[in-house]
């Protein structure tokens, strides 16, 4: 498993250089190694069948308590197919679909991050590893929906996911924590193997609705829905893949990944059914108007995502139809979306009315669609069917009628979006332009509508993959007997039948439903001023939140960013004072006997203080600005003297060199700093040295202080013992810079690094504006 | 700035530059076991810039760098990150230091180890942001 990821990650590394050379041939290549670990991903099965979820781990910060452990089970296997799988198709199908487009380096690093990122979400069993794969997939959809970056609404689109999906992120980063904090550990199946009759308890109810809605915002429940047909503007690849196959499964992989445990709480039910019934209706409601293709898919994607999670709240029952559906939809969804893209790509077109007569000007384009509404309908003897049928027979026996009506209705619409993909073989309209692409085009759906359908016919196959998802779902229990695609007359064939109809009833009648769609304004984007049923959208609520969030920063930076370093300084000197004060004062260390060391002084450190406390004067006093630069250096190098004097080279070294490059700096800076006036009053400065000595002895003080804390061993002491030994090193500086404590440095010059983008940034960009 | 640097100004600048050059690489390679490392050495590398900045031109000094510094920023990070992963592949936790001793002729042996990377990449990073900041003062 980490092979697989260090495989991806090398790639992603390789992609902006490889692609420059091979341009869209970089494709194959990456369809290859896709290919590659889906093959491993397989062979891993029998395994797992046999021996149960395999475990792989690094230490990775073992002093924090979090590892790289990569966990395969029933659940996470199926999901590495699915991305591993569809990720092989997809990189055929963009050789064929964005050709040699000029930016095609920044999309493969994008899509081949998310393929990285979207592996070790599924496989981390370290909730901080989970984490950073999860944020990671957000920034990758976020670079690939905003690919064009000329169209506002590009821009625009992708913000709005980022800022939703990572809104929730920090609600799971939060639920995650409190989680970790609770039971002790940061191993995901530690945690799902806690004791269940705690799960009522209050924080167990807090980490519960706050993974809620992080799941919720990743697979746009509602009422965050909305970001899910805005990224739409992403190029089709990246819709079928992120936006319908994988990423917008995050948020259910997640609920299915933590069901063994929460699935005991009392919420678990109520609120996973009613999120997903209501996100399934509202899917389905808006998805029949659409007239653009892929929103009329998104919108379906919606449903079904609604649907899964419906399903996921049913619990134990509905495990056997949740993992069936989650593969159906993955395959017959994706397909849906890449022939969308084939046809936009062959005619040039995306409204689902302007499409006519394929079937006479593109047999081929006309014959894969053919196939792909076969498996997306569910019509037997497709994977679809055989999902629908356990579903509907699940809801039948165990579920309130009003949640089956609720399922019945979310597939209807479904299906209706299956049925209306046959409108462009048929329909009147102009005859289309055909602009014939590559074969990738057409053979990469083609190859996912084809798996659907062999997945029904060859249920032997799919029946230990269900199980083993199930398994993990359930937390053990294995439920799944053998599957069959004829289930013999029931009260599931007869809604089977039911819902094929009514879709084809409704995709018959469609320009009907798209007319009165157009007249809610349901099927356009949110505009400036919604109008019709567009008032009541939930992205009015995002944008007033934004708008909310813009008054609030102005109102802040208002008061804390106010531009005067001045004020800032004193702030900050002030806060410090009184917070260090404080807790001294609540530890008791005020009321120490502080025993003075008398250290012999001689000439030199008199002859140094002396000259630190004058230039510290003439600094302050300097009427003219070379005169307090001059004397802040001989300030600086006068301190710098002391600390060699007293054993701290390395300090003294840095001081020295800091001093050095700030004068540089300020000679740089000279002509451009205004006229050196005396601007504050008396009053003001009196005020300022106030705080200035006050600052002076709290430190000198706290400086006394260490003096009087005799610590059983000194941090100085193992430091001085461990740096050769342990770090081969005699400078016990640099040992902890480089050695004991380099995550801090790594930290540390991160800083700095982007501490010197941000002057780059001032002082490029900060100009342009004030001229204007 | 606009008027002629002086003659003696653009003299020591050719002889003490290179002198600050190698000397910061002397910092940063004695580091580990005497005063030094890669910060200050660095810091060291980016006054050398910042003298051929003032003795000649800011495009000088750039062409002499060969590389944007904000280059040096992300390179230097990634090497001292990259040096992290090392100790991965041993099954060891991140950022431990992997050693190895290279025999030399004689009685004399050198030890080399993924910390000396760390500080190359602290040293590369130091500098790059140094200059990313000088350059973009003296840019007018």
């Amino acid at each position: 498993m980490l092979v697989s990821l260090a495989a991806l990650t090398l790639l992603t590394i390789a992609a902006p250089l490889a692609v420059s050379r091979l341009r869209q041939r970089f494709g194959y290549v990456a369809a290859l190694v896709s290919l590659a670990l889906f093959g491993w991903f397989a062979a891993q099965f029998p395994t797992l069948l046999r021996d149960g979820p395999t475990v792989e781990t690094i230490a990775w910060l073992p002093s924090l308590g979090s590892s790289l452990t990569l966990r395969l089970d029933g659940l996470s296997g199926l999901f590495a197919l699915l991305i591993t799988g569809i990720g092989a198709l997809v990189a055929l199908y963009t050789v064929g679909y964005l050709e040699d487009h000029p930016r095609l380096a920044r999309f493969w690093t994008a899509l081949l991050l998310f393929e990285l990122a979207m592996l070790g979400l599924v496989l981390a069993d370290d909730i901080l590893v989970l984490f950073v794969f999860w944020e990671l997939t957000g920034v990758a959809s976020f670079f690939l929906i905003g690919f064009s970056p000329e169209r506002p609404r590009a821009r625009a689109s992708a913000q709005q996911a980022l800022v939703v999906t990572g809104a929730g992120g920090l609600a799971l980063l939060a639920g995650l924590l409190l989680w970790a904090r609770e039971v002790g550990s940061f191993r995901l199946s530690d945690l799902l193997a806690a004791d269940h009759l705690l799960v009522d308890s209050p924080v167990l109810t807090a980490v519960f609705v706050l993974l809620l809605v992080g799941a919720a915002t990743k697979s746009a429940q509602f009422p965050f829905h909305f970001w899910l047909p805005n990224a739409m503007e992403a190029p089709t690849p990246v819709s079928a893949y992120l936006h319908s196959a994988t990423m917008v499964k995050a948020g259910v992989y997640l609920l299915a990944r933590v069901s063994p445990f929460f699935a005991a709480h009392s919420w678990w039910e109520p609120a996973l059914v009613l999120l997903g019934a209501v996100t399934a209706l509202v899917g389905a409601f808006l998805a029949v108007p659409q007239r653009d293709l892929k929103r009329l898919l998104a919108y379906s994607t919606v449903s079904a995502l609604g649907t899964l999670v419906l399903l996921l709240g049913l619990g134990v029952d509905a495990s056997k139809p949740f993992a069936l559906f989650l593969l159906a939809h993955a395959l017959y969804k994706g397909a849906a979306f890449l022939l969308a893209g084939a046809i936009e790509h062959t005619t040039g077109e995306r409204a689902l009315d302007r499409i006519g007569q394929l079937g006479k000007h593109a047999p081929s384009l006309a014959v894969s669609t053919l196939l792909v509404v076969l498996a997306a309908a569910g019509l037997p003897p497709t994977l679809g069917f055989v999902a629908k049928e356990a579903m509907l027979e699940t809801a039948s026996e165990h579920a309130a009628p009003l949640v089956t009506g609720a399922l019945v209705l979310g597939l209807i619409g479904q299906t209706t979006v299956a049925w209306l993909l046959v409108r462009p073989l048929v329909q009147r309209a102009p005859a289309p332009h055909v602009h014939h692409g590559h074969w990738g085009l057409l053979a990469s759906p083609v190859v996912l509508a084809t798996a659907a359908l062999a997945g029904g016919l060859a249920l032997s196959l799919v029946t230990p993959i269900v199980s083993l998802v199930t398994e993990a779902v359930t937390g053990g229990l294995k439920t799944v007997s053998a599957l069959a695609l004829w289930h013999g007359f029931n009260v599931a064939l007869a809604l089977s039948a039911v819902i094929l109809l009514a879709a084809a009833l409704l995709a018959f009648g469609w320009r009907r439903w798209a007319q009165l769609g157009d007249r809610l304004a349901l099927t356009e984007p949110l505009g400036e001023r919604p109008t019709g049923l567009g008032r009541f959208a939930c992205e009015r609520g995002y944008r007033a939140g934004l708008d909310a969030l813009a008054w609030f920063a102005n109102a802040q930076t208002r008061i804390l960013q106010n531009g005067y370093l001045r004020v800032y300084i004193t702030v900050i000197i002030a806060t410090t004072v009184v917070l260090v004060a404080a807790s001294a004062a609540a530890a008791g260390l005020l009321s120490l006997e502080t025993q003075i060391v008398r250290t012999p002084i001689d000439l030199l450190d008199t002859v140094l203080v002396i000259t630190i406390v004058a230039s510290s004067l003439v600094a302050v006093r300097a009427s003219e600005r070379l005169a307090a630069l001059a004397a802040l250096g001989i300030l600086g190098f006068s301190l710098a003297l002391l600390y060699a004097r007293y054993g701290a080279p390395d300090l003294a070294i840095t001081q020295v060199l800091v001093d050095t490059l700030t004068v540089v700096l300020l000679v740089f800076a000279f002509y451009r700093l205004p006229r050196y006036a005396r601007l504050s009053s008396t009053a003001t400065r009196l005020r300022d040295a106030g705080i200035a000595l006050v600052f002076g002895l709290m430190m000198s003080g706290f400086t006394l202080l260490v003096f009087a804390i005799e610590p059983a061993t000194r941090i100085s002491t193992f430091f001085n013992e461990a740096a050769y030994p342990a770090a081969h090193g005699r400078n016990v500086v640099n040992t902890i810079l480089v050695d004991f404590r380099a995550l801090d440095t790594l930290g540390e010059i991160t800083v700095l690094g982007l501490a010197a983008i941000g002057v780059l940034t001032l002082l490029r960009y900060g100009r342009g504006e004030r001229t204007s | 700035m606009s008027t002629l640097p002086s003659l003696i100004l653009r003299t020591a600048v050719r002889w003490i530059a290179p002198l600050l050059l190698l000397f910061s690489l002397f910092l940063l390679l004695r580091g580990h076991n005497e005063p030094g490392g890669g910060f200050s050495g660095g810091l060291i590398a980016a006054t050398g810039f910042a003298l051929f900045t003032f003795g000649y031109s800011l495009e000088t000094a750039r062409r002499l760098l060969r590389v944007p510094p904000s280059t040096l920023v992300a390179v230097g990070i990634g090497v001292a990150f990259a040096s992290g992963l090392v100790s991965l592949v041993r099954g060891e936790p991140l950022l431990t230091g992997v050693w190895f001793t290279l025999p030399l002729p004689g009685e004399t042996s050198l030890e080399l180890g993924t910390p000396l990377l760390f500080d190359v990449g602290v040293y590369l990073t130091v500098i790059g942001a140094a200059l990313t900041m000088l350059f973009a003062f003296a840019e007018e």
